[in-house]
């Protein structure tokens, strides 16, 4: 079975990367490096909302605080457990 | 009317001091009313700072300050000066902190900026370490004193400028639209009426105030005419656009400026389901600009938010520029925008807007900008710079009262867009109707979300990156009515022909255009050298190359 970080990973690449053919890894900056415009972090958060049922709060769903699949993780843990 | 922006806020401030000029929506949920007493009071403090540091009547300040009270209020403090304020962005994390600070420098030390206001945060992230950058003080607004200032006593002429807006272009090649008061309060003057515009209307804007919507429109125009603004940040409005639809909802907004994606990105990436009891039938302007005006788009937002509230007639149309202070075209309810078809060989070929026969002949759907406001003409113009008939497609120029100063000390770039005291736009269109319609923007300007880009910045940026062959790449907007506005194509030739399919030459790519510009391409294509097509002038052609690219790679029109 797919980890979260995998399912996150292949969700960025698949659905909302600009160049399909990068992989994204758990410390990839794929916002910064160009690859994920800000535009598209809603449909993160919806997909995230979805697919494990966390809600990541206004104030912390920042481009900078998303910017890796590794730190998406940090606020899921942050936020999935006081919810 | 007054005749300096200063004597306008500070009658509605004699007036009625507690009257809400500003409600700031922060991310973290807090809620900051400003009001008229509020924004002199804090002003003033800033201008007194302004002038310890020597920033006197007509010295530039630079506001590079995140969506917060103090951004309206250090702006409208130096107007309270007679500093000339100047907003900037704040540096996106993406940027690469050294790179912009020293852009920052060089538009610092051109338009001769005596103090930048930022905050620890922007300050830090730059890494300025010193109480200067170049010439210009750093003043950091989380260490102003909060000891009472006086109003400023100073003496300003209608003729002096009153603020410099920057919006195109990277940080160094900025250039500055120089706008008197003036012209700012005639663009008051003028399009007040055509809005109808009232002191029982209620702005909401996510907008930032670098660009000349979020600045003029959204907190010039009403804190002049007295009519409150529930501001956002638009940094928060891209991850959450439900937080606009909501403060509507609760504040009873009446209106509100976006660009034209902005309909599409609010139609298709907000579950409308989990809106809950939301009204938005309070609204009586949606006002479309900034980018090209799709009716497509308003269609789609409709179909999504008729049920909330959203009535057809309240969908708006204008025409905006800087260097008209704002609005040259606008539609309201009793005059909408008129959406007609034309037949599109016609337009392509012999650049004519004749109206489609309904037949099976191709035909493009065109969205008026709406009709002139009072005192403003157009004119549609030829190469030659004649005076076209209607429905002829040709250069729009424009006379206004309203009219930019000039570019802030480059009197080069202004003698070529000046001509007999016609403004000569760069965009294209026709009038038909009384109506303008608007067929492209400024030539080569790439819009992308309302954000312009110069294809120029993102080519140099672009062979600058080793492995890049030098002077020929080409940045390329392609409409795209899926998404109501540009995607962002590259094509760059690589100096090993082996590297065409190099994944970590175009990564490279990427992330130098994203830490220099804040941009992110939708579509690059590294190249042999000599693929691209040139002018018999020798220089790379961006229309020729935009064809040969959609012939080649026919790209997917999904986003």
């Amino acid at each position: 079975m797919d980890s979260i970080s995998d399912k996150i990973a292949d969700f960025i690449q698949r659905e909302l990367s600009k160049d399909k053919s990068q992989i994204i890894r758990r410390e990839t900056q794929f916002i910064s490096s160009g690859l994920v415009d800000s535009f598209s972090l809603i449909r993160l958060l919806v997909f995230i909302e979805d697919e494990f049922g966390i809600v990541i709060p206004d104030e912390a769903a920042t481009a900078e605080a998303m910017d890796s699949v590794s730190l998406i993780l940090d606020l899921m843990k942050k936020f999935g457990t006081q919810g | 009317m007054a005749e300096t922006l200063r004597a306008e806020i500070l009658e509605h401030y004699r007036k009625s001091p507690d009257r809400l000029c500003v409600r700031c929506l922060l991310p973290d949920g807090a809620v900051v009313e400003v009001s008229y007493a509020d924004l002199v009071s804090r002003g003033s403090q800033f201008s007194a700072e302004f002038r310890r540091f020597q920033a006197d009547v007509g010295d530039i300040v630079v506001i590079i300050l995140p969506h917060s009270p103090d951004l309206f209020c250090a702006f409208f403090g130096a107007v309270l000066g007679g500093q000339v304020p100047s907003i900037l962005a704040v540096p996106s994390f993406k940027l690469n902190p050294a790179h912009y600070r020293e852009e920052l420098r060089a538009l610092l030390e051109r338009i001769d900026a005596r103090v930048v206001v930022t905050d620890n945060a922007t300050s830090s992230f730059l890494g300025l370490q010193k109480s200067r950058l170049g010439t210009s003080w750093i003043l950091l607004s989380d260490n102003l004193q909060i000891a009472p200032a006086s109003i400023p006593d100073v003496s300003i002429d209608p003729d002096d400028l009153v603020l410099l807006q920057h919006s195109s272009g990277s940080t160094g090649l900025k250039k500055g639209v120089a706008l008197s008061n003036r012209a700012i309060l005639r663009q008051i003057q003028d399009y007040t009426p055509a809005l109808a515009l009232g002191m029982d209307d209620h702005i909401v804007s996510w907008l930032p105030l670098y660009h000349d919507m979020g600045l003029i429109a959204c907190t010039v125009l009403p804190a002049v005419v007295g009519v409150p603004v529930t501001a956002l940040s638009p940094l928060h409005w891209v991850t959450k656009p439900a937080s606009m639809l909501q403060a509507i909802s609760k504040y009873r907004g009446t209106m509100a400026w976006m660009p034209n994606f902005a309909y599409d990105f609010l139609a298709s990436r907000i579950r409308t389901s989990q809106l809950g009891e939301i009204r938005l039938d309070s609204m009586r302007a949606w006002i479309n600009c900034a980018e090209p005006t799709l009716a497509v788009s308003h269609r789609r937002f409709l179909d999504q938010y008729s049920k909330f509230g959203v009535r057809p007639e309240t969908l708006w149309t204008c025409y905006a520029m800087a260097e008209t202070v704002f609005a040259v075209s606008q539609s309201t309810g009793a005059v909408l925008p008129k959406i007609e078809r034309i037949d599109r060989e016609r337009f392509l070929l012999d650049r004519q807007a004749v109206p489609a026969d309904g037949g099976n002949a191709p035909s493009l759907e065109m969205m008026s900008g709406g009709i002139l406001i009072s005192g403003t003409e157009v004119k549609i113009m030829d190469k030659e710079f004649h005076s076209m008939p209607e429905r002829c497609v040709g250069e729009i120029a424009i006379r206004s009262g309203s009219l930019f100063s000039g570019y802030f000390r480059d009197p080069s770039s202004t003698e070529q867009v000046l001509r007999d005291a016609w403004f000569f736009s760069g965009d294209m269109g026709y009038l038909a109707d009384g109506h303008l319609f608007i067929t492209g923007r400024k030539k080569d300007l790439i819009i992308i979300a309302g954000k312009n880009y110069y294809p120029q910045d993102i080519e140099r940026i672009v062979c600058s990156v080793a492995g890049i062959y030098p002077g020929r790449s080409v940045a390329l907007g392609w409409d795209d009515p899926s998404i109501g506005t540009q995607r962002l194509i590259v094509l760059a030739e690589v100096q090993d022909e082996s590297r065409v399919n190099d994944s970590v030459l175009a990564a490279e790519v990427r992330s130098t255009l994203a830490g220099e510009l804040d941009c992110v391409i939708d579509d690059l294509r590294l190249l042999p050298h000599m693929w691209l097509l040139k002018t018999s002038s020798g220089k790379i052609a961006r229309m020729p190359n935009l064809k040969r690219y959609l012939d080649k790679f026919q790209p997917d029109t999904r986003r």
